[in-house]
């Protein structure tokens, strides 16, 4: 009798775990597959590229955006370096589409973040997007409204800003 | 016996747990497969119905012009706008740019034949009445989740994320132009697609006007990232735009450069009798003070 309960208990929540295991939702952002083997931790230690150099609109703009096949074109045109991987890279690049990297932003819709502001409040974009590492590990850090109210309530070593609900809410 | 206890209790933790993977199947991707964006001649065959049947408006009572809010005294901006009733012919015109800018949705057939419908503007008795967005708000006072909330410079704000649907700030409005969203206008086809600005509402939120604050929002940020002092000067909202009277002015009550602030100048300022003790910020216009 006891046996039988307990089975039951177990089956029960083996099943909530397995559902919640199978259908809820992703936490890796929406990023389509490339064959572009890229690291940013290639471009942005070792070379000392700035994020806004792929990313154009990082500093100014509301929104950051992924570069197109010709904005990795303008440096790899010639082999850059000895490196026999490098002749792979270029194959491989030649056959990628014009837009090898698509991404569907998690912001909800009813939330404005405006990029520029931020930088221009000299926030790096390590604050809010974590290393080069993380991002070359395939991890993408999940930005909640208590990250950004932490900041906005001036925890984090910045001044604070505004935190009334209709400065980013609409 | 049929069955001993143990098959018994086995075969039901089994179709427990089918049953849990049954209704677990579609959480976290609602599907939207039957999603349908209304045309336009659509919105304006219904805002004609509204206009047909509309409701009794107060009598105008004359008030001070709009000053620093109480809540924020330091404030340099308060938003507002006028509407010159000498101007205005109750075309509609408001009407319809408002609901494209704003994605408001159709109603179906049973709230329209309740008068029930979403426009954040409506005409009663000829003239366009929208939220006035109260310098002291009774429907935020009610607000249990803190989605209606007053921001700095004037706006009387709707957090749709947050709206619970208790509808007391509904009740509590003098004028009722608050509009709870009752139909699922993306699964009955009903919504309006088309501004990528403003956000999608989901059934059982308030809704009403909120002086197109996704412009302000936006021009705010970029002001702020150029480094330049924002007061609003070339905001406008979308039902200002539309008039073609010029009889709908927004601008910032609190910049003596602004053109709402030179348009009201000398002129006899009126609001609802109704709304009178809650310093509106959206007034009427009417003849020389």
């Amino acid at each position: 009798m006891k046996k039988g309960i307990l089975l039951l208990l177990f089956l029960f929540f083996s099943a909530l775990i397995l559902a919640d295991f199978f259908f809820s939702p992703s936490v890796s952002p929406n990023m389509k597959k490339t064959s572009i083997p890229f690291l940013h931790s290639l471009h942005g230690d070792s070379i000392g590229l700035s994020c806004e150099a792929c990313h154009s609109g990082a500093q100014t703009g509301r929104e950051a955006f992924l570069p197109s096949k010709a904005d990795c074109m303008d440096c790899h045109r010639l082999p850059l370096t000895e490196s026999p991987g490098i002749a792979v890279l270029d194959s491989i690049l030649e056959s990628s589409p014009d837009f090898p990297w698509k991404r569907k932003s998690r912001l909800p819709s009813h939330v404005v973040f405006h990029h520029g502001v931020h930088a221009k409040a000299s926030v790096s974009c390590q604050e809010c997007h974590s290393g080069e590492g993380a991002w070359d590990r395939g991890e993408a850090p999940l930005m909640l409204m208590n990250d950004c109210l932490s900041c906005h309530r001036g925890d984090r070593g910045f001044a604070p800003s505004a935190t009334d609900c209709a400065s980013c809410h609409r | 016996m049929l069955i001993s206890k143990r098959t018994f209790i086995k075969s039901f933790a089994a179709l427990l747990g089918g049953f849990l993977f049954f209704g677990c199947r579609n959480q976290g991707k609602k599907s939207r497969s039957r999603v349908r964006s209304v045309s336009v001649p659509e919105i304006k065959g219904e805002i004609k119905k509204a206009m047909q049947n509309q409701k009794p408006l107060d009598s105008l009572v004359p008030i001070k012009t709009p000053g620093p809010l109480k809540a924020f005294p330091s404030e340099i901006n308060r938003f507002g706008m006028a509407i010159d009733l000498d101007l205005c012919d109750g075309c509609g015109e408001c009407i319809l740019a408002c609901n494209l800018e704003n994605n408001i949705p159709l109603v179906n057939e049973y709230q329209a034949s309740k008068n029930n419908y979403m426009h954040w503007m409506e005409m009663r008795d000829q003239i366009p009445v929208m939220c006035f967005h109260c310098g002291d708000a009774p429907c935020e006072k009610v607000c249990p989740t803190g989605a209606a909330t007053h921001s700095p410079d004037g706006v009387s704000a709707m957090v749709f994320a947050r709206c619970a649907g208790t509808r007391f700030c509904g009740v509590n409005c003098p004028i009722k132009i608050r509009k709870f969203n009752y139909v699922d206008a993306l699964e009955e086809g009903l919504q309006y697609i088309a501004n990528p600005e403003v956000p999608i509402r989901e059934r059982g939120v308030i809704e009403k006007c909120s002086l197109c604050l996704h412009r302000i929002q936006n021009a705010r940020l970029k002001a702020k990232t150029l480094g330049v002092e924002f007061r609003g000067e070339s905001l406008t909202t979308a039902c200002a735009e539309a008039c073609s009277k010029g009889a709908i002015q927004f601008g910032n009550w609190l910049d003596s450069n602004s053109k709402l602030y030179k348009k009201a100048k000398g002129r006899g300022i009126y609001t609802l009798a109704s709304m009178a003790p809650f310093d509106p910020s959206v007034v009427y216009l009417k003849g020389v003070r």
